[in-house]
């Protein structure tokens, strides 16, 4: 995930192919492992992933990546109402940190 | 040997594979694919990385080991022929792997071989065919992907995950000396994200911190 922030974005929107597996890997993370992303990222490097990928990937002209990017977030909307309605006793930390 | 034909070599060690792994000459595998072993011995015999680093023509014969490894990987689509392939490989030789990356990774990396190597551990821990299962008493996609991630961490580590500074661009093609990197490390976690072969609470259960 840093090495994707440590990329311009305009230069890997450059490279098509490249520029789609990005938000691939992410609709694909963020809808496994969100419980991961809670527990142990830095949430500074996901509130970054969230403003400088998701976002701007909402406003992209390709109906993939748009769509990759929506779902994305919706993935982590549902987690965290979810998660507020209900907080994981197994993982307290988690739930605290949502 | 020119670039292009070093694929090739790839792709006719691919069919080969299917070849060995045919169930009239499965018993002669081992015999079959020990042809490669003095390539291993070759390579594994430098001791200083240095010296295996200076000498150009052991450089295209690690670029050659690694395309074929790669081949062979890319032929064996089953579960099965993973399996009897695996074997063979790990642990004997599975080291290589990892002194060929320390080796070329070295600053200044050699971007070329290092994508090699790369691409291969990519090849690894790819679970299209469902040929890595965790099984009951077959652990090897959990290996493949521990070990992998390993291999790929000790690149990002190093390079402080392709931070500029530390990886500025010598020729100043950004594609082959920066993001084909980036491609092959979402590559790499898009495979095991979906290959659905590790249980990854597994690893939290255990304080393990590989994924992490």
């Amino acid at each position: 995930m840093k090495a994707l922030l440590n990329q311009k974005l305009d230069d890997i929107k450059n490279y098509k192919k490249l520029h789609l597996q990005v938000y691939h890997v992410l609709e694909e993370f963020f809808k496994k492992h969100l419980e991961l992303i809670f527990l142990r990222f830095d949430f500074d490097l996901v509130v970054q992933i969230i403003e400088k990928l998701l976002l701007p990937g909402i406003r992209e002209e390709a109906f993939e990546i748009k769509s990759c990017a929506l779902l994305t977030i919706d993935c982590l909307n549902e987690f965290i109402y979810n998660n507020l309605k209900k907080p994981s006793k197994k993982q307290p930390t988690m739930a605290q940190n949502v | 040997m020119h670039p292009s034909q070093m694929k090739q070599l790839g792709n006719f060690y691919r069919i080969l594979l299917n070849l060995w792994l045919n169930d009239d000459f499965v018993p002669r595998f081992e015999q079959n694919v020990s042809q490669l072993t003095p390539l291993f011995q070759e390579i594994m015999v430098f001791q200083s990385d240095q010296q295996l680093r200076s000498t150009a023509e052991f450089r295209t014969k690690v670029m050659r080991l690694f395309q074929i490894l790669r081949g062979l990987f890319k032929g064996a689509i089953t579960h099965k022929n993973f399996s009897v392939l695996f074997d063979w490989f790990y642990p004997e030789y599975f080291s290589i792997i990892k002194k060929c990356l320390g080796t070329y990774i070295a600053p200044p990396c050699d971007d070329e071989v290092v994508i090699l190597i790369l691409n291969f551990v990519k090849e690894l821990v790819d679970n299209s065919s469902n040929r890595l299962r965790f099984d009951t008493w077959s652990i090897n996609g959990l290996i493949v992907y521990k070990e992998g991630a390993t291999l790929l961490i000790q690149f990002y580590e190093l390079y402080d995950c392709l931070d500029p500074k530390k990886k500025p661009l010598r020729n100043g093609d950004q594609y082959k000396e920066q993001l084909k990197f980036l491609k092959v490390g979402l590559n790499f976690l898009e495979r095991c994200v979906t290959g659905n072969y590790i249980n990854f609470a597994i690893c939290e259960y255990y304080n393990d911190n590989t994924f992490t």
